[in-house]
């Protein structure tokens, strides 16, 4: 049977636990403590170079946001993203998914979920993505 | 460091003229400089010529159609700061004595640009601009952060578009011509949400130029040369340090640092251009710039401070706003501004008595930072 390939957007930035709850994944360097995302080759903070991996941004609030008229290379209007500052220190842009009739506000609490950005073609793009959690 | 002056300037229209090439708009600007600065073009050393999208030797293009060649040409791209960094490049080979006459030019034809009316694509390492990222969604996010925290209201930011769209009026040269009133503004199409289109700068086609000179050759050629009195160009730090999205600590730290190469303050400014590329930016540069106190830059345009009757005018020219916004002719038209204002030739948009004037520029989106670049260059007469 014909089966419509998941692909995700980009590799190595997020995944699941073993409860299958979603992380993105960033690092942190092992010197000066500063985290980032996505992972980067060594610490823009201080130079250091002795990196290690670590799951991050299942949940966060939302710091701003705002809903685009026009077209995105991912997305059709509208829709919306924000920047979502997690839990971990960073400050995050994503795609919000917004349940229909829910206003959103700022410092609203969010959750992480990786679901399907668009489709392309014969592929379904997989993303992260932050949806509202009810208060 | 030697002293540096501008011996004149001058740019076209702004507008659309998708029938004009990139060599015409350009040397229509820099014949319009060179004859304001009374000089020759034989007299020019070197020249420095921004763009963003014009391709590559515009420099050498635009200048050979005004009669300049065989000289040290170098063109600079720094996104929507491209035009004030060329002049940061002529002002440095003056003032560090590699010549005595520059000229430094900015030229864009965005109808005819490789992007015009398409989709930008972001660079495959931009994984903002993959998700979703596009400019007016940026400040879009700072406006509603902005609101959020200093109270500032619609109207306030409404207010910043219908006085440059008045001030625009009163420039031949604005690409708009038109007064808007703050309900046409707030009730235009939404772009990004709380941003509506007539909260944001028209994308223009445009050249401008300015010649600069050393200042003790200056008097040769002029009685009335506008002084450079600080030139600043520095780039933005990492988001991961940038707690606070409603102040521009890129614009802060480069406004210190000009303040401190001029030796004067804020309160010392008689009128300024600054990067108004959407409504929202001018109320955030008015605090970074330190024109008032970080969240009450609302307040400052509401009490009329910024018009151009007000205490410090603020984009006298009509702004990127009005006056429109040909990406790497923007910063060299600020200055142009600012050297007619301070030559009290700025007629019926004139600041009365301006002896101090500011330009400020942001240029680019650059995922991880900040922005790309920011420029300010005070000038003194």
């Amino acid at each position: 049977m014909y089966k419509i390939q998941e692909v995700p957007f980009r590799e190595g930035l997020f995944v699941e636990d073993e409860s299958g709850k979603p992380y993105l994944i960033g690092n942190k360097c092992l010197e000066c403590g500063q985290k980032f995302f996505p992972p980067r080759p060594f610490c823009f903070s201080c130079s250091c170079e002795q990196m290690e991996n670590v799951k991050l941004g299942n949940r966060g609030v939302i710091y701003s946001y705002s809903t685009s008229y026009s077209p995105s290379i991912m997305f059709d209007p509208p829709y919306v993203a924000g920047w979502i500052d997690v839990e971990e220190g960073l400050r995050i842009f994503a795609p919000l998914a917004v349940p229909e009739g829910m206003n959103l506000e700022l410092g609203g609490g969010v959750e992480l979920e990786i679901s399907e950005l668009c489709r392309k073609e014969d592929k379904i793009i997989i993303g992260y993505k932050y949806r509202p959690v009810a208060k | 460091m030697r002293e540096v002056a501008i011996l004149g300037g001058g740019t076209t229209v702004f507008g659309k003229f998708p029938e004009k090439t990139i060599g015409e708009l350009g040397r229509e600007a820099v014949l319009a400089a060179v004859s304001d600065a009374g000089i020759k073009v034989r007299d020019i050393e070197f020249g420095c010529c921004a763009t963003v999208y014009g391709g590559f030797c515009v420099g050498q293009r635009i200048f050979k159609e005004a009669g300049i060649s065989r000289i040290e040409v170098l063109n600079v791209e720094n996104a929507c700061a491209s035009g004030a960094s060329a002049i940061r490049e002529a002002w440095y080979r003056i003032a560090t004595g590699q010549c005595d006459v520059a000229i430094a030019a900015g030229v864009e034809s965005m109808t005819t640009s490789p992007v015009a009316l398409k989709l930008i694509p972001p660079p495959p390492d931009d994984l903002d601009g993959q998700l979703g990222m596009v400019v007016p969604m940026f400040f879009a996010m700072l406006m509603r952060r902005h609101m959020h925290e200093h109270g500032t209201t619609l109207d306030q930011i409404a207010q910043v578009s219908v006085k440059n769209h008045y001030n625009g009026c009163l420039n031949p040269y604005s690409h708009y011509q038109k007064e808007l009133t703050s309900e046409e503004i707030l009730e235009s199409p939404m772009i990004c949400d709380p941003i509506t289109l007539l909260q944001c700068c028209p994308a223009s086609d445009g050249a401008a130029a300015v010649i600069l000179c050393a200042g003790n050759v200056a008097k040769r050629f002029s009685s009335k040369p506008v002084l450079i009195a600080s030139s600043v160009l520095t780039s933005a730090d990492y988001l991961f340090r940038w707690q606070d999205a409603t102040f521009s600590e890129m614009s802060h730290r480069a406004a210190e640092m000009a303040y401190e190469m001029a030796g004067i303050g804020s309160k010392d400014i008689d009128c300024i251009e600054l990067h108004d590329a959407f409504a929202i930016c001018e109320i955030m540069h008015y605090e970074d710039l330190g024109l008032c106190k970080k969240g009450e830059g609302g307040r400052l345009i509401e009490e009329g401070k910024t018009y151009l009757n007000g205490d410090l005018p603020v984009n006298p020219s009509g702004g990127l706003l009005s006056k429109g916004h040909p990406l790497a002719a923007t910063g060299v038209a600020q200055a142009v501004e600012i050297f007619r204002q301070l030559r009290g030739e700025a007629g019926d948009r004139q600041v009365h008595g301006a002896k101090v004037g500011l330009t400020h520029v942001l240029g680019g989106y650059v995922e991880g930072l900040e922005s790309g670049a920011v420029s300010i260059h005070i000038f003194k007469r």
